[in-house]
């Protein structure tokens, strides 16, 4: 008889795809996703800030337009996000249903010991930051907003224009510093889960990973808040129109 | 003491339950919680009704067998399991909800009783360790530092009683599989397994529909014996190395 005829048993899963499949497995695919969310954020963040530099908010007109300078990597950059957020989204989604399975019956009594509100809303928090992140893509990058068309000293799209005159908006900046909230206290909770999946959060940096993550999340919470707050108080100044340069003019110039 | 109690009524075999209102009147503030409901269930059957069933086995806080929420925490307020809970620790007069532990995975038999099987298959499926020991050894033929030994000790106290799924608002069990994956594979006995084991008891622990962590920590709040969350962190690593090298080998 050859070798290759013997009973094996029976045949087993592929390893990996058996991880994949798993609480665990899955809890780590949230986990890698959610953390290059986070690395996102922070790069968003980073990007964001440029509008301090200059009188009239340029460094943003300055880094946008070096963002946009390779359609190739933008949108390869893009497609790479929109993958990180269906698939975490997704798994969330997967493992949630399954929590709802197993507790058909709630108690009558609700007591809860020491779980964090940040950890108990992060469905909620979750789906109103998705909410807001769809209309912040309309708004602004997909150029919705009524103030997208707009150009600055030397021809460039006045990226900074169109964020300032956009949060003169009650309704966009109440929005927008109400998603900062939800995204703080859902990063609060997410950064230090992240650790705790990855078998990070061990007995002596359990302390350190949790304050850790109050101040990351905190510190991306009023990074991104000062832009409409410096708006509505007249801090960031909007390029008067008359000084505007259409860019057709700046390449004739040019030429 | 006087209290009013709502205790979770279910026929054997029943789906459906209710609660039931009963008067516990003169308990004794140094009666345990179950030795209320004993004089309770005293009561009930002196006036011809059925008493209340619930699990009870050493009434010392070490068997694990006691399982009951009061007002909403498994195994009751403070640390410890429910047979160590006194009287005194309420106030005369209140109203005290009696339920059985609520997770999927744990049917409810009758009454407070549900049944806690899925926790022995998980065990069953690695939570253990193969090699024979022979007789004991001399002491000090396995060095296990200190340090080393304290913390396998703090998850083998784990006394597998179930607060932690019940605790927990997924119905997870990480806390107890990550204790038993824990505490046998920090010593060197049980290394030899550790990745067999994690792999085994995690699959178990899935497919017995126990909920995901969504790192409450609410089971490391209610656990009688102080297991700390910290040994989930442990096995979601271990659990992720594991599946690693199970790959790699599977392509050798």
């Amino acid at each position: 008889m050859s070798v290759a005829s013997v009973y094996q048993g029976p045949r087993q899963q592929n390893p990996l795809c058996a991880f994949a499949k798993s609480s665990i497995g899955r809890k780590w695919i949230v986990g890698i996703s959610g953390g290059l969310l986070v690395l996102f954020v922070l790069a968003h963040l980073a990007g964001n800030l440029t509008i301090y530099v200059g009188p009239y908010g340029e460094g943003i007109n300055v880094y946008a337009q070096a963002l946009h300078a390779s359609p190739i990597l933008l949108w390869g950059a893009r497609g790479g996000l929109l993958v990180v957020f269906l698939v975490h989204i997704f798994t969330t989604l997967s493992l949630v249903l399954e929590n709802r399975r197993a507790r058909p019956q709630r108690y009558a009594v609700k007591a809860r010991v020491q779980s964090t509100i940040f950890a108990r809303t992060m469905a909620l928090s979750g789906l109103v930051v998705l909410s807001f992140l769809i209309f912040h893509v309309l708004q602004f990058a997909a150029g919705m907003s009524p103030h997208s068309h707009l150009y600055d000293l030397e021809g460039r799209h006045d990226v900074a224009a169109m964020i300032i005159l956009s949060f003169h908006n009650p309704l966009v900046s109440g929005f927008y510093l109400l998603s900062l909230v939800l995204l703080g206290m859902h990063l609060s909770h997410g950064i230090s889960s992240v650790f705790q999946t990855f078998g990070l959060n061990g007995r002596k940096s359990a302390k350190l990973i949790k304050h850790g993550a109050l101040l990351v999340s905190w510190a991306l919470m009023l990074g991104f808040a000062s832009i409409p707050v410096a708006s509505v108080a007249g801090f960031l100044k909007v390029l008067p129109d008359d000084r505007r340069v259409a860019p057709e003019l700046t390449a004739s110039a040019q030429s | 003491m006087n209290f009013n109690l709502k205790i979770w009524r279910q026929e054997e075999g029943s789906g459906q339950g209710k609660f039931q209102e009963v008067a516990a009147r003169d308990i004794p503030s140094e009666a345990s919680f179950l030795e209320m409901l004993d004089i309770v269930n005293d009561r009930l059957t002196e006036k011809g009704e059925e008493p209340v069933a619930f699990d009870h086995d050493c009434r010392e806080g070490i068997c694990g067998a006691c399982s009951m929420t009061i007002n909403g925490i498994p195994q009751g307020p403070g640390r410890g399991t429910a047979c160590q809970l006194y009287m005194r620790k309420f106030s005369d007069g209140d109203t005290i909800y009696i339920e059985p532990f609520r997770v999927g995975a744990f049917p409810v038999v009758k009454d407070l009783v549900v049944n806690r099987s899925a926790y022995d298959r998980v065990i069953a499926a690695g939570g253990f360790i193969s090699e024979r020991c022979g007789n004991a050894q001399d002491a000090n033929d396995t060095p296990i530092p200190k340090t080393v030994a304290d913390y396998a000790m703090d998850a083998a106290a784990c006394i597998g009683c179930g607060a932690c799924a019940a605790a927990c608002p997924n119905g997870s069990a990480m806390l107890f599989v990550a204790a038993k994956v824990g505490h046998l594979g920090l010593l060197p006995q049980g290394k030899a397994e550790a990745g067999r084991r994690v792999r085994g008891m995690v699959a178990q622990m899935d497919k017995e529909g126990f909920g995901n962590c969504s790192n409450y920590y609410e089971c490391e709040a209610v656990c009688p014996a102080g297991v700390p969350a910290a040994f989930i962190a442990k096995m979601n690593r271990d659990y992720a190395l594991a599946s690693v090298r199970n790959a790699v080998e599977a392509t050798a």
